[in-house]
């Protein structure tokens, strides 16, 4: 049963970043291109998805458990250290360079030929380097 | 690509989280981690933007 909806919410997923546009790498680049020609429509897509996922953390709060029966995520210590500024802004680097976010590249498996195939690779590559990397910037303090 | 998938891939790990992690996820349950987060990575995309494509004229 966990499968088969783990299933669904990936297919919904995403259809979802197709249909919104969050796949297409020229778009992306024009909504974080906002020195030059800006294409803001992208924002509709993260408030959109927002929106429900507000009701749905609301919806959490009158549930012990879900309807899996696996618990809820809690809310994490509001801290904005330096792993989560220097990865987050690394991260947008990226985001721009190649118009890809993780998402996308791996929906980007059906469609976005070698150049998706080779970012992919490249960001699971990225993922493995980050260990060794948090673990001594934690350790820095 | 090779250098945007590494970028992408050390920074959603460091960060524990992506556009859809930090920013869909963390907005809406309003995480200061969340909000945080978004405002890093959408700086640091505006600003490489601006430098590769109307610096630099690469992208």
């Amino acid at each position: 049963m966990r499968n088969l909806f783990a299933f669904l919410a990936g297919g919904l997923f995403g259809l979802g970043l197709m249909v919104s546009g969050m796949t297409d790498t020229n778009r992306v680049q024009g909504w974080l291109d906002v020195f030059g020609a800006w294409d803001p429509t992208l924002a509709f897509v993260l408030g959109g998805a927002i929106l429900p996922m507000m009701l749905a953390w609301a919806y959490t709060r009158t549930r012990a458990r879900a309807f899996l029966g696996t618990g809820f995520p809690g809310k994490p210590e509001p801290h904005i250290g330096r792993n989560l500024a220097v990865g987050s802004f690394l991260f947008g680097a990226g985001w721009a360079l190649a118009g890809l976010c993780p998402g996308p590249a791996i929906a980007s498996l059906s469609y976005g030929g070698l150049g998706g195939l080779v970012f992919l690779a490249a960001m699971i590559a990225g993922m493995l380097a980050a260990v060794p990397i948090k673990s001594r910037m934690t350790a820095l303090g | 690509m090779v250098a945007a998938g590494l970028l992408v891939g050390i920074g959603t790990r460091l960060a524990n989280g992506c556009t859809s992690g930090h920013g869909v996820c963390g907005i809406s349950r309003l995480s200061l981690r969340g909000i945080g987060a978004t405002v890093f990575y959408l700086l640091a995309g505006g600003l490489t933007m601006a430098l590769f494509r109307h610096v630099l004229g690469v992208i």
